[in-house]
């Protein structure tokens, strides 16, 4: 098989990108001595033994915050490329289009907000609004 | 002198060599070791003030690569005990040595870490005398409080112990 | 061709901006009193559309006769849904994000409908959808609708994914996703072995939503799970979106190619398994899932004839199939206490308890197995007939012997109704409620004896695809 020198050029970033995450794992297995024994195979909690599972519930908020941030993400990535091929637009129809996509996700913003999503409660509650 | 607590035990150093021990291989790890020390700071009393003023601009210790001190026993290779061990945290100075993995080494700074400092009197019934009595220090600083080139003279002892020889100027008033 | 060629979208468009709005306000008043009537307008609208042609947003979206046609049966069966869902008074989930996510989905459908060009049709398919993967969760605290929220989204995700690598072998082998232009070219695996490929995975997003064997595994579940309202919409209109995509798709597809002869084996499993899977079912709604999948099978055969007989006879079927279903689950969502999931037990003495029920329940019942004078005796002839005119004659005896299959539970939720005997008190409803339910049964009784206003309309319009 014949390559060309940009596939050959892929392929070197991507065994770099390897070595350089497996190299220092790898190398400190060959290299550095171990210790072991003692209090080494237990979880760090600042030097007391651990009590109480690790596995504890955090409030939800943070979770909704992370799925709207991932949703509009989404949107603005799509407004890159919109951006790039309406380069020159003749007459305010891109804008119109571009407006009402912005529109919808207004809409989608009122309803979080009218359903509570961006008011931080107090205490954690699960159920929605009736 | 009280009788002696179980919690106070020593803590167990059981270090397994290297699979690659070849000298040559090993003495240029090393010296890259001995570059980039990262300290834990273990700053319990007032030696941790002076640990501090290296860390700053003055007395700058990240000209010696160990700028980056790491809260975690997990990511550092130098332990510098600065300040009083009462007998209250020697679990947890023995439980952090445990964790750290090897080479690890520890710098006792301060007389309260090396022999107990002001409070080493008879019946003592709280402080450690020594940090030593708990785990191997590699490297002694005396002073209350040492000043802050003490410190830096104890991290070129420190990578004297790794490379077997010192790497920097000696300052004018002599070696210590 | 001015803006009025698009009522019917527009109007659906306009009930879920108000019903938006109704979700965002702070008023308790219920939807239910204005929904139903409006979604009749839209049903209006969609008749008065019916003649529509036209070709909008660079020739990617099409009126023609069977987008028109599929659009009047999304509006009727979105109407009916709601009159349902109206009608079930202390249903405390059935607020007005309910019925907004519920039109956003026969909205999105009733888009799919008209697009004939791939990529607009995968965005149609993804907003109808992700509005059903909100809606199958709503179940008041119940873990079964989390449960079966959690299996069609997660199905659905996996062949929509399939479904978009599909279309990119599609593009790459042919280099255009526009549907004219695909149809003018070869598609038999000898020609075309990519695009060939490529077409059978798109095709399996579609087959997911018309719940065909093996894509089926979540509609009994997603059934029993969710809402009998919910479930009640889940059962219809998603299917006619899936029935009008593929048979535009079908259309450019000879009989007796590779794809074809797929589509055939699909259909004789997925009857098959349906009706056996069915026979041992307890719950009604699972029963009915199991139903589903059954007719998919049925449908099938439509597709797998190709001719323009065959397109009309599955898209005829389409609608008989939301009439029978829509009775049947009017009936479960009738006899449905406190929103639980009702079992062939509680059909029990229905003669007795609700008269009117059970005659509904026996129309609808009857219609589903395929016996005359129903419309699913002449959804389920045109069928045959198609089938075996294009020389599939092994698949029109597997059709018939499920059918005689089928004939035992669903009769058995006539013997149920007719001979059980239960001491339950009886079941009050409305007048309105019961004539509602009883026009339904009447529609399926029309259509089995007049199909011929129907099915030339199905014809015309499945007729412009395949001439």
């Amino acid at each position: 098989m014949v390559f060309t020198w940009l596939q050959a050029a892929i392929l070197l970033f991507f065994l770099g990108g390897i070595l350089f995450a497996a190299g220092p794992l790898v190398g400190s297995l060959l290299i550095a001595p171990k210790a072991h024994g003692g209090a080494m195979g237990e979880s760090y909690e600042c030097g007391v033994p651990t009590h109480g599972n690790s596995w504890i519930k955090f409030g939800i908020n943070y979770y909704f915050y992370a799925l709207i941030f991932l949703a509009f993400e989404v949107d603005i990535l799509y407004l890159f490329p919109v951006a790039a091929a309406y380069a020159s637009p003749q007459g305010l129809a891109t804008t119109f289009k571009l407006l009402v996509f912005l529109a919808v996700l207004a809409a989608a913003v009122v309803y979080f907000m009218r359903k509570g999503v961006f008011t931080w409660p107090r205490k954690i509650q699960v159920s929605p609004r009736p | 002198m009280a009788p002696q607590n179980p919690s106070l035990a020593p803590a167990v150093n059981t270090v397994d060599p290297a699979l690659i021990a070849q000298p040559a291989v090993q003495k240029l790890v090393d010296v890259c070791r001995a570059m980039s020390i990262w300290p834990m700071t273990f700053g319990l009393a007032c030696c941790a003030i002076e640990m501090m003023a290296v860390g700053m601009a003055r007395f700058d210790i990240a000209r010696y690569g160990a700028e980056v001190f790491r809260p975690s026993p997990r990511q550092s290779d130098l332990m510098i005990v600065a300040g009083t061990v009462n007998k209250k945290m020697a679990p947890a100075v023995v439980r952090l040595y445990e964790q750290m993995p090897a080479p690890r080494y520890v710098m006792a700074l301060g007389n309260c870490a090396i022999s107990g400092g002001p409070f080493n009197i008879e019946n003592q019934y709280n402080v450690i005398q020594g940090v030593d009595t708990l785990i191997p220090v590699d490297v002694y600083v005396p002073g209350c409080p040492p000043r802050p080139e003490a410190l830096l003279e104890g991290l070129f002892a420190i990578q004297q112990k790794m490379t077997g020889r010192r790497w920097w100027q000696v300052p004018q008033g002599g070696q210590s | 061709m001015s803006i009025f060629s698009l009522l019917p979208e527009l109007w659906l468009l306009g009930l879920v901006c108000a019903l938006f709005v109704a979700s965002i306000s702070d008023k308790k008043q219920s939807v239910a009193s204005w929904l139903p009537m409006a979604a009749g307008l839209g049903v209006l609208a969609a008749l008065f559309a019916l003649g529509e042609r036209g070709e909008f947003l660079y020739a990617a979206y099409k009126l023609d006769g069977l987008s028109q046609f599929f659009k009047l049966v999304i509006a009727f069966g979105f109407a009916v849904v709601t009159g349902i869902a109206a009608g079930n008074k202390e249903g405390k989930d059935l607020t007005p994000d309910y019925f907004m996510l519920l039109a956003l989905s026969a909205w999105g459908l009733m888009l799919l409908a008209s697009c004939v060009e791939l990529i607009t049709l995968y965005l149609a398919l993804e907003l109808s959808s992700y509005s059903l993967y909100a809606l199958i969760p709503l179940r008041g605290k119940d873990r079964r609708a989390a449960e079966a929220g959690i299996k069609y989204i997660l199905f659905g995700a996996a062949v929509t994914a399939l479904a978009l690598f599909g279309l990119s072998y599609i593009i790459a082998a042919k280099h255009t996703t526009y549907l004219s232009g695909l149809a003018a070219t070869s598609w038999s695996f000898a020609d075309a072995p990519m695009a060939v490929i490529g077409l059978t995975l798109f095709l399996a997003g579609f087959f997911y939503k018309l719940a065909l064997f093996p894509f089926h595994f979540w509609c009994p579940d997603v059934y029993q799970g969710a809402k009998n309202e919910t479930a009640a919409y889940v059962a219809t209109i998603p299917k006619l979106g899936a029935v009008v995509v593929l048979v535009r798709l079908a259309a450019f597809v000879a009989p007796h190619l590779e794809v074809t002869t797929i589509l055939a084996i699909l259909g004789a499993v997925s009857m098959t398994a349906g009706n056996l899977a069915a026979l041992v079912q307890r719950d009604l709604k699972r029963l009915l899932g199991f139903s589903s999948v059954a007719h998919a099978g049925y449908v099938m055969l439509g597709l797998a004839a190709g001719s323009a007989a065959g397109m009309s006879a599955a898209a005829f079927y389409s609608l008989a199939y939301i009439l029978m279903n829509l009775a049947a689950f009017y009936v479960v969502c009738a006899i449905a206490k406190n929103d639980e999931n009702p079992s062939l037990d509680d059909l029990d003495g229905l003669y007795k308890r609700a008269p009117a029920l059970a005659m509904i329940l026996a129309v609808a019942a009857f219609s589903l197995v395929g016996l005359p004078p129903t419309a699913g005796f002449a959804g389920k002839l045109f069928l045959l007939s198609a089938a075996w005119d294009q020389g599939y004659h092994w698949l029109v005896i597997v059709a018939v012997l499920n059918t005689a299959i089928s004939i035992y539970y669903y009769l058995g939720l006539v013997r149920h109704a007719y001979t059980g005997e239960s001491d339950a008190p009886a079941i009050v409803w409305p007048r309105g409620y019961l004539i509602f339910g009883g026009a339904l049964a009447v529609l399926v009784l029309l259509l089995g004896i007049l199909p011929a206003p129907m099915y030339d309309l199905a014809a015309q319009a499945a007729g412009q695809l395949h001439p």
